[in-house]
């Protein structure tokens, strides 16, 4: 099945399964309402096929900077010359609209649509309009290509979804000011929905070629019953780019 | 002298984390050091992705006009925070902060403007 008809089976399913899993007291207040919003209360609401739900739109923490929340990184001595020698001015990557990738993508302050069916996860990241879909019934890993938002497989612990994510292709940065990693990056991410209005979501980024241990961080998300995810295209007015104020990227000191 | 552009380098406060939500590193195209103020008149919004944009006629003490143009959130950010095309239109007289490009060109970015009597016009920040 390709992605696409894949995304719209996802979706029919997730929107069925939001509509019955969403309490009838979280009326979806208009779009763009200014302040004073209020998440949905209650408990966390399951799936009609019996799964804790993580449908829904997400606002999440901007996260620009992961060392904020981490303190000092224990970088490796190759991770330490990739982070000293990065220079945003010749060439951030996402200054051209390339693929953010997935943990960046998270850090992202543009809110994310989780679509959850008995078999398969997917991301609808805002952020220039991307998505990712992947299994999450167990079923082994089938891809090979090393990519942009790398390869994830997920798996029920519980009442939480643990998404392992690898194979990615090293070209990707973590954050807004440019953290590095290598294409020998693995993610693991939590997410458990503690009630009807929040998800709880861990990540950790184990990564030895860039760091010495795993980092781990904690976040909440909130569900915005007013927000829908809007189109992103970074294309179509980066005046930056097009101007000459922002440069492409070079690959040779990349994460391989 | 109200007209007048300033350019403050080393200035803190409007600049500090948050605020300057981008899609891509800030550092790769305005120096951060190099802060400008300036109060002019709209001549345009183009509110398009992945940054909207407000092109402004600033005159200087002498009468002479500058035109600048100045980068802004996303659209999709300042929808949310009940903003929208509409916020300014040609004409009126606005004030922003922003940071100056490193080419030196006439080109800023910002992520708030507003009326000269301080009202916000424009921001990705919901009102609380």
């Amino acid at each position: 099945m390709s992605y696409r008809l894949l995304l719209i089976a996802a979706l029919s399913l997730a929107c069925a399964g939001l509509a019955a899993a969403q309490p009838p007291s979280a009326p979806a207040a208009p779009s763009g309402a200014r302040g004073g919003y209020k998440p949905p209360e209650g408990p966390a609401p399951k799936t009609p096929w019996g799964k804790p739900d993580l449908n829904g739109v997400w606002q999440r923490p901007y996260v620009p900077d992961i060392e904020r929340g981490l303190g000092p990184l224990p970088f490796t001595e190759w991770g330490k010359a990739q982070w000293a020698s990065y220079k945003p001015e010749e060439g951030d990557y996402t200054g051209s609209c390339l693929p953010f990738g997935h943990v960046r993508s998270m850090n992202s302050p543009d809110p994310i649509q989780i679509l959850e069916t008995p078999t398969h996860l997917a991301f609808l990241y805002e952020q220039n309009s991307w998505f990712k879909v992947f299994p999450i019934d167990g079923r082994p890993t089938s891809k090979k290509v090393p990519t942009w938002f790398g390869e994830s497989v997920g798996h029920w612990d519980g009442d939480t979804l643990v998404v392992e994510t690898a194979n990615f292709n090293g070209l990707t940065r973590l954050d807004t000011v440019g953290h590095p990693h290598s294409d020998q990056l693995r993610v693991t991410e939590r997410f458990t929905r503690t009630d009807a209005g929040h998800l709880a979501y861990q990540v950790t980024l184990d990564d030895p070629k860039t760091y010495t241990k795993p980092l781990t961080s904690n976040r909440t998300f909130t569900l915005r019953t007013d927000w829908e995810i809007l189109e992103y295209s970074c294309e179509e007015n980066n005046k930056g780019l097009i101007e000459g104020r922002i440069k492409t990227p070079k690959y040779e000191n990349s994460g391989k | 002298m109200k007209q007048l552009l300033t350019i403050v380098t080393l200035s803190l406060g409007l600049f500090g984390t948050t605020s300057l939500w981008a899609h891509h590193s800030l550092a790769a195209e305005y120096d951060q050091k190099k802060h400008v103020s300036l109060t002019g008149t709209v001549t345009k919004l183009d509110w398009r992705n992945p940054h909207a944009w407000v092109y402004l006629d600033v005159k200087s003490a002498g009468g002479a006009v500058e035109k600048w143009q100045c980068e802004l959130g996303s659209p999709n950010a300042m929808s949310r925070a009940g903003f929208g095309p509409d916020s300014i239109k040609e004409g009126d007289e606005i004030v922003l902060d922003g940071l100056l490009a490193k080419d030196e060109s006439k080109t800023c970015s910002t992520r708030v403007v507003k009326s000269k009597d301080g009202r916000t016009l424009l921001s990705q920040q919901e009102a609380r």
